[in-house]
């Protein structure tokens, strides 16, 4: 038994079900037996990832799937000792800068040089011959300027036996020299229906029991944990699998949604409402408190300052204040992102909204 | 007083500019003359330059102080006379070492008292039976045979850990980075740290006792192994592998000598952070498992214990008994102090009992001057403390203008600079907790906080930029307190009463999130590959984690069994375990999953109300563990839950399944057989605790009728 974001993952091209253009091309590219280096962005909850496995697995074969974790050490100049994983398979491997910290730049360097002199020897395959070995980047906007810097070079250095394929959320981040030399793939998001649809397919083969037939119901309801979870399939998936852990059979009730909040989106929803009632020196002192206690479950400062935003304006509705307070929170979220005292920031807007709130 | 001083005097000589006659009863005539101004020859001690209100506290604060400082003088001048050596001006020892308490009573708790008894009734558990020499595991021994004990710098950890053990008979054996782990030559270094800690662990240590009462008796006393600074010892990866094969009972030595190697003798870690993970590899990459950073791997092996800061404690005697103890010190060293200077020192040291005692002996050999502004300025720099308080304070005599210059001086030439250069962090960490009370107690508006971000904005985001960091590192930011001081200066007193906002829930938020961070990383790594991998980078924390947490934690009851299976189906798939721990608040063993979800995904007070999912989903892992049948995979199941089975089936819940019992204590049944034949041996009984941490608990001795009733 496994968690059915994992059970129900695609593993080729042709289970994928929705964005039909991007896996054709995505074909396409595989039955070249080569590929340029790519550049897989989009939202979080899409897709890349498991298209990039399924690309893998269209050209390798599934020995893509035979996965091991590995550890690799490395002195940085300062001769400490760094240590960090890295997913492989005999085809590629798949690295996360952030686990590196600051070294990211040497560590990229070295691994791929080191990739790069090892050529790929493959017997076995009948297949064609693949002379390149894949790198996998996640997370690459959090690749510090120095590492982009770096790999620029690297990847036309060593182009003939290594391709790079970096997955992010956004390209903002990334500099222009490496967007010039990868091939840009972006997957956005589901849509609605699609997610639905994949809820759908998810609860028949797992026999999810619900107090209705009616499909007409069903699948408002599965459309309707879509919409709530932000259009993120993952998301979806498990939210519809805690659901159905939690009843034997899912109550669908006509008006309201799925009952699944956390207990954090509540925390932020309240200091919501309490910015909104009061606007009041003791409001800050006592949000402080609740700042302090959601940043102590490490829920990521910009995540609060993100949902505090939107639970805001839906609070607010067609106000004109609404605009300012957008404002705000981008500001803001940029000096959560240069500096490193969240609480700073989060009591910063919150002062500032109250303000524009008075006003 | 100056007899001049009175508005009246008998003129000594001409030249008074009206005069009046006054006649006496006597019938003497008086010519008085009224005294010029330009006459006052007012003692301007105390009064302050508008001449008109004498401050007496300070008044009777300079008194005091000058009488203190006659008396030690005094006291060393008679000193000196009489040919005793005084103790203050040639003590070859620092305080902190003289007055080192050598037993239980003396320590100082100073906030601690419970973290000092728990680690007292961890050591008492811990009996050694020290005539018997190839000891046997006591099956009442502790549960757990390391104890770790963690908590900041200067709190009486290293002392409690050698004192108590002291106290309890035992010799206590020290390990720290210092000196204990060079290398024997020819042997590499995991090598000596495994012979040093075996070594120490299986000596008794023989030595003649020098009481006059019995000269010549020989005792023998187990030893106690302390091993410092753990955390930081750049060997800890070795020693925690050393600790983690002791505690799992390996085979040491080869051909004959083999045998099994009990751990018998209590074993007490210190580290400062428990959750450091500093240097070392978490993963094996000969086995490709994982393994995790050292603290990460002693954590489930020992008792933690927790010392805190004076300062964090709830109970409010904890500062009074730092300060006690400081005072009993310096009365010990005949140093007049007064219980402001201690309270003084206190604060500066920020609850540090051994940096206050450095403090206190600091002063003392100065003489025993320690009035606050001395103190306060050991590097000639003034504390942080001060300059917090200094922000939010306004001279209400002169005019904002000049009240600004002056702060202006302070900052940017004066000593002021150097401290704010030292402890910004600190410092704006101080004026960030008090300044909500601050506009609160002035005038209650908002706009003030919403100008101040902007500040605190420029402190954060430029002092985190690299480059900018030198450059701004005591001039630009000491800005932020002029800022600081111009929005929110106030002439109120501010006693931390308006805002409830305690000091400390800056540092016990950060504590918090380094120990959520921990779980939720072992969170990550024993998750299957699989799952990690189709998780990717989707926010652990904000989604997945609490997700996890509703999936595990059901609502419903325990009757519920087709739920509970699949939960329990869910947390092996996950690679999560179950396993039981001391809680030192009930008193009373709990289960708890590892990684621990609930800590991470619950908020607010923890009600745990999930407790019968746990203890049902401990019984179905059992379950499953027997029906594969392995009985090593039955024994794996912490003996403990064992016991709280045990319990639980006292308080009628159905009873476990029988057989595993039953080759638990077959195993432990061979071995008095064995031994009895020596003769030396006292059977071994079993104990049972009934109740433990209610008010009817019992230590009942059972034999063998009873549990197989």
């Amino acid at each position: 038994m496994s968690l059915w974001v994992d059970k129900y993952r695609p593993k080729t091209l042709a289970q994928l079900s929705y964005h039909d253009r991007i896996s054709q091309n995505l074909k396409a590219l595989s039955a070249s037996g080569d590929f340029p280096h790519l550049l897989v962005y989009g939202p979080t909850g899409a897709g890349k990832k498991t298209r990039v496995y399924a690309t893998l697995q269209e050209i390798f074969g599934s020995a893509v799937e035979r996965l091991k974790i590995d550890v690799k050490t490395f002195t940085t100049s300062s001769n400490r000792k760094l240590e960090f994983n890295v997913i492989s398979s005999p085809y590629h491997l798949e690295i996360t800068p952030s686990d590196m910290g600051n070294n990211d730049r040497v560590v990229i360097q070295d691994l791929l040089k080191d990739v790069a002199s090892t050529e790929q020897v493959d017997f076995t395959s009948s297949k064609v011959k693949h002379r390149f070995k894949v790198v996998v980047i996640n997370e690459a906007d959090c690749l510090s300027r120095d590492a982009q810097a770096a790999l620029r070079r690297t990847m036309e250095k060593y182009s003939a036996n290594t391709r790079l394929i970096l997955v992010c959320n956004s390209i903002s981040n990334i500099i222009p020299p490496i967007k010039s030399r990868t091939l840009l793939v972006r997957i956005p998001k589901p849509t609605i229906e699609e997610i639905g649809d994949i809820l759908n397919m998810v609860a028949k083969k797992e026999q999810v029991k619900f107090n209705s037939n009616d499909p007409q119901a069903i699948t408002s309801f599965l459309n309707n944990l879509a919409e709530k979870s932000d259009r993120n399939l993952r998301r979806s998936l498990l939210a519809f699998e805690t659901i159905s852990m939690q009843n034997e059979t899912i109550p669908i009730t006509n008006n309201s949604g799925p009952q699944l909040t956390l207990d954090w989106e509540i925390i932020i929803s309240g200091i919501a409402d309490a910015v909104l009632k009061s606007r009041s020196v003791a409001t800050l002192a006592k949000l402080r408190d609740a700042y302090y206690e959601l940043l102590a479950h490490c829920i990521p400062a910009k995540i609060i300052l993100k949902t505090l935003l939107f639970n805001l304006i839906e609070k607010l509705g067609d106000s004109n204040v609404v605009p300012k307070l957008v404002e705000l929170a981008s500001d803001y979220d940029e000096r959560l992102s240069l500096g490193q005292k969240s609480i700073f920031h989060l009591e910063g807007f919150t002062a500032n909204a109250m303000v524009a709130l008075e006003s | 007083m100056d007899f001049r001083q009175s508005l009246l005097h008998v003129p000594t000589e001409g030249g008074c500019r009206r005069t009046d006659t006054v006649e006496l009863f006597n019938g003497k005539v008086l010519e008085l003359c009224r005294k010029p101004p330009s006459d006052f020859l007012l003692d301007t001690v105390g009064i302050s330059k508008e001449g008109s209100v004498i401050d007496i506290p300070q008044l009777l604060q300079e008194i005091e102080e000058t009488d203190r400082r006659r008396k030690n003088r005094a006291h060393i001048a008679e000193l000196s006379k009489e040919g005793v050596i005084p103790s203050i001006s040639i003590s070859d020892t620092i305080w902190t070492e003289k007055y080192r308490p050598r037993s239980y009573l003396q320590m100082c708790t100073a906030g601690n008292d419970k973290a000092l008894r728990q680690m007292m009734h961890w050591l008492t558990l811990f009996r050694v039976s020290d005539d018997d020499k190839p000891e046997p595991d006591i099956p009442d021994r502790v549960h757990k045979k390391i104890l770790l004990v963690h908590g900041p710098a200067g709190i009486g950890k290293t002392t409690a850990a050698h004192a108590l053990p002291r106290q309890a008979r035992y010799n206590v054996v020290e390990l720290n980075a210092a000196t204990s782990f060079d290398s024997i030559p020819g042997v590499s270094v995991a090598a000596t740290i495994r012979l040093r800690i075996v070594n120490a662990l299986t000596m008794n240590q023989i030595n003649t006792s020098t009481n006059k009462n019995n000269r010549n008796m020989m005792t023998t006393r187990p030893t106690c192994l302390v091993i410092d600074e753990l955390d930081t010892s750049i060997h800890s990866n070795e020693i925690v592998r050393v600790l983690e094969q002791l505690s799992k009972g390996t085979v040491l030595g080869n051909g004959k000598s083999k045998r099994k190697f009990v751990l018998n003798r209590p074993v007490i870690c210190i580290a400062n952070d428990l959750y450091a993970n500093n240097n070392g590899p978490t993963f094996s990459s000969s086995t490709g498992r994982r393994f995790g950073s050292p603290m990460e791997r002693l954590r489930p092996l020992c008792e933690t214990v927790a010392f805190k800061r004076p300062m964090t404690a709830k109970s409010g005697t904890a500062i009074k008994t730092l300060k006690d103890h400081l005072t009993h010190i310096a009365s010990q060293e005949h140093l007049e102090v007064s219980s402001r200077d201690v309270s003084d020192i206190v604060s500066i040291c920020d609850g540090d009992i051994r940096a206050c005692i450095n403090h206190l002996q600091f002063h003392g050999g100065s003489g025993g001057n320690t009035s606050s502004n001395s103190s306060s300025t050991i590097d000639s720099v003034p504390h942080w403390f001060h300059v917090v308080d200094d922000t939010f304070k306004r001279d209400p005599k002169v005019t904002r203008a000049v009240n600004f210059n002056r702060m202006l001086q302070f900052y940017t030439t004066g000593s002021g600079r150097a401290s704010v250069g030292a402890a910004h962090g600190k410092i704006i960490r101080g004026c960030f907790q008090r300044y909500l009370e601050a506009v609160s107690v002035d005038e209650d508006t908002i706009v003030k906080p919403a100008r101040l971000s902007e500040w605190l904005e420029f402190y954060d985001c430029y002092l985190n930029s690299s480059t900018a960091q030198i450059m701004l590192s005591d001039s630009y930011v000491s800005i932020v307190w002029l800022k600081l001081w111009s929005l929110f200066n106030t002439s109120a007193k501010l006693n931390g009463d308006a805002i409830a906002s305690s000091r400390t829930t800056d540092f016990a938020c950060s504590e918090d999130a380094r120990r959520n961070n921990a779980i939720i990383t072992s969170v990550r790594e024993q998750i299957p590959l699989g799952v990690r991998l189709a998780i990717g980078s989707e926010p652990w924390t904000a989604i997945v984690v609490p997700l996890l947490y509703q999936m595990v934690y059901l609502p419903g009851s325990e009757r519920d069994t087709e739920q509970v299976s699949q939960a329990a189906q869910l947390v092996t798939a996950l690679g999560f375990e179950l396993s039981t721990r001391y809680d030192p608040d009930t008193g009373r063993d709990v289960t708890a999953m590892v990684p621990d979800l609930d800590l991470v995904a619950t908020f607010g007070v923890r009600s745990n109300p999930k407790r019968w999912l746990l203890s049902a989903l401990a019984r179905e892992l059992a379950k499953r563990l027997t029906a594969e049948g392995a009985a090593a995979a039955a024994a794996a199941v912490k003996e403990k839950t064992e016991v709280t089975h045990k319990r639980t089936s006292e308080n009628g819940v159905p009873q476990p399944p029988k057989r595993q019992r039953v080759e638990m204590f077959g195993l432990n049944n061979n071995r008095p057989v064995a031994n009895s034949t020596k003769g030396s041996f006292k059977p071994a009984r079993t104990w049972v605790k009934y109740h433990e941490g209610f008010s009817n608990a019992v230590r009942k001795n059972i034999g063998w009728e009873e549990l197989w009733k």
